[in-house]
């Protein structure tokens, strides 16, 4: 079976009146790097929370992986967000009390999965060996910079290894150094089979991308000129 | 999935709430020690109020009185028939108490030679009470006042200082009694004038016997024998009566002492308590719901991570758990500071000399009371604020 996300004629209105999403739909497969760009306000964040089960739409169906998760409860859909999704914020969301490995550790702790706790340390070691921060693994977020920030919440996003992670502006907080640092490391993740949903209005990632699409007042269009990457 | 994995958020939750934390950890521990000093006046004093005010020894007495014509057989039928009476513990001779002159110069004024009441537990404040087997053996009251009149003083009379000498008494008919003082009791209970010298029951009724015999006078002694219905509680002395009336003729003597002020006391105290409990239950949820609140960003990450709302509990619980008992076994150490150096010294000054025995001390039961009713309060409140906290907006994590 083929792993996607699928978003079928999704339509998200807010308080009865404005309309956020028209009538969406898209599909990110498996290995696929897919970029929705847009204004403030156009609806692309909408769309990353319908895709991360963090919101509900007004209608239309999610599929994840196959299946419809549009009418599963809290607990279904937590069970879902913890094996298959992996998130990406534009503000980090690190703790701050916790060193490093502690912060990509966080996820894991909910997880049947990890038996001890040293199979969990010994994952987060992976994974930010993977995201190059292994000189920093025991430092506090403080202490690090805003891209190693980044870095360390994308190793985080892959602790329970997702099938898909979901971006939301994942550089708005950093410089254009970092940006394609960042940038990168989701290229990585999505060459090594995780399908990849990024909503950004950086162009810089255009030169990653698989699929880019245009989000306009709740409409989605796909960008003709997409570059297709290696 | 072992919620102990979850330590390490509780761990840093502790550390990036150090403000709000030792709010709450104040707030715990000066509940606790108002709770605590409460309920642990509370409880001894209602024990107080139950043991030695309402089922007061002379509250759960019934006497049965026989003109000094009655023939011994039908007293011993009446006796055998109470006897078997429902809830009544002993029915037995009281001697009369008689008016004595101490001969051998210890004592000046004239005293009451007496004996206790059975089932009485006198407090004893120096030397001994008696054993069984006792007979020409004495207990003389902790301090007794003695009007000497030849030089016209009242002299205040040690009790203890007596022990181990012998008392000469005799009564008007110079009918004479020897006895070795084995010890002093204290005179707080109104059942004592403060000038008995106690002696045996045994003892008393063969003086009885003496002074009835030898008696030019006429006197209650010769004309009657009391003896006394001991009820189990005050509260079956009404029953007793009415039954015992239907064998022989009864009557029940006015309450010596009466509680109705020492109850309105516990109930002001009690009030206090239940006030202190639904605010120490109000300021927890009002402190969980804050924390929820200020935390907000914090659990939806934990949601949006799939964090189930058993896994937030864990989190939520298990932080306020640890601060909370350090908070309590800190405010119960507190409460013991208390009792010792002020608290008993002013119950003390207040009921220390009367009926009531109070000391205030943390005892284990009501201890562990307090902590299993703080550990079901903070799981109904977590579990509460949990509920609240599935209300989170998950997307605030892509707006911030």
């Amino acid at each position: 079976m083929n792993k996607a996300i699928e978003l079928k004629n999704i339509t998200k209105i807010y308080n009865h009146r404005v309309t956020a999403l028209d009538n969406v739909s898209l599909t990110v497969n498996s290995g696929e790097f897919i970029v929705v760009m847009g204004q403030s306000g156009s609806g692309k964040s909408t769309l990353l929370q319908i895709a991360g089960l963090l919101d509900k739409s007004t209608s239309g169906t999610v599929l994840i992986n196959g299946r419809d998760v549009s009418k599963l409860d809290k607990n279904q859909l937590a069970e879902v967000r913890k094996n298959s999704l992996g998130f990406v914020f534009q503000a980090f969301h690190l703790n701050s009390h916790l060193r490093l490995y502690e912060n990509v550790m966080v996820p894991m702790l909910i997880n049947e999965k990890y038996k001890k706790k040293s199979d969990m340390q010994k994952k987060a070691m992976e994974l930010i060996e993977k995201v190059g921060l292994t000189h920093r693994v025991s430092h506090y977020p403080s202490e690090l910079s805003g891209g190693e920030q980044q870095r360390v919440a994308i190793a985080r996003a892959l602790a329970n290894d997702p099938d898909f992670i979901l971006a939301d502006e994942p550089t708005g907080n950093l410089d254009s150094k970092n940006e394609l640092m960042i940038f990168e490391e989701l290229k990585k993740l999505s060459k090594s089979g995780k399908g990849l949903l990024v909503v950004c209005h950086n162009d810089a990632v255009l030169d990653f991308a698989d699929k880019v699409y245009i989000m306009k007042d709740g409409v989605l269009e796909e960008k003709n000129d997409e570059k297709q990457q290696s | 999935m072992k919620n102990s994995n979850l330590n390490m958020l509780v761990r840093a939750s502790i550390v990036s709430n150090k403000i709000l934390s030792c709010f709450f950890c104040f707030f715990v521990m000066l509940s606790t020690v108002l709770i605590m000093l409460s309920v642990n006046i509370i409880i001894p004093l209602s024990d107080n109020i139950q043991t030695k005010i309402i089922n007061h020894i002379t509250n759960r007495e019934i006497y049965d009185t026989y003109r000094g014509k009655t023939d011994e057989q039908t007293i011993k039928n009446d006796i055998k028939k109470i006897k078997k009476l429902d809830h009544v513990e002993d029915i037995y001779l009281m001697p009369y108490s008689l008016t004595v002159s101490e001969t051998s110069g210890v004592y000046f004024s004239q005293h009451m030679l007496d004996c206790f009441h059975n089932g009485y537990e006198p407090t004893i404040t120096a030397g001994r009470n008696f054993k069984k087997g006792d007979d020409k053996v004495a207990l003389v009251p902790q301090i007794m006042k003695d009007f000497n009149e030849s030089e016209n003083q009242i002299n205040e009379i040690d009790g203890k200082s007596l022990i181990g000498k012998t008392l000469k008494f005799s009564d008007e008919n110079q009918n004479k009694i020897k006895v070795k003082v084995i010890g002093a009791y204290r005179t707080v209970d109104p059942l004592f004038s403060g000038d008995e010298i106690i002696i045996p029951r045994t003892a008393l009724i063969d003086y009885n016997n003496r002074v009835k015999n030898n008696s030019d006078i006429p006197s209650s002694v010769s004309e009657e024998k009391e003896y006394k219905i001991l009820v189990d509680d005050a509260k079956n002395v009404e029953r007793v009566l009415n039954e015992a009336s239907e064998i022989t003729y009864v009557s029940k003597a006015n309450p010596v002492v009466d509680a109705s002020s020492y109850s309105v006391a516990m109930m002001i105290l009690l009030a206090i308590s239940v006030l202190f409990t639904v605010m120490v239950i109000l300021g927890i949820y009002m402190f969980l719901k804050n924390n929820i609140s200020s935390r907000i960003d914090e659990i939806a990450l934990y949601r949006s991570f799939g964090y189930k709302s058993k896994n937030i509990f864990y989190v939520l619980f298990t932080e306020h758990l640890i601060f909370g008992l350090i908070s309590i076994i800190a405010g119960l150490i507190i409460t013991q500071l208390l009792c010792t150096f002020i608290i008993n010294g002013y119950v003390y000054s207040l009921v220390g000399n009367s009926l009531m025995e109070m000391s205030v001390n943390v005892t284990l039961i009501p201890s562990l009371g307090f902590i299993a009713v703080f550990v079901l309060i903070l799981i109904l409140i977590s579990r509460k604020s949990v509920k609240i906290s599935e209300k989170t907006d998950l997307t605030i994590l892509l707006r911030s």
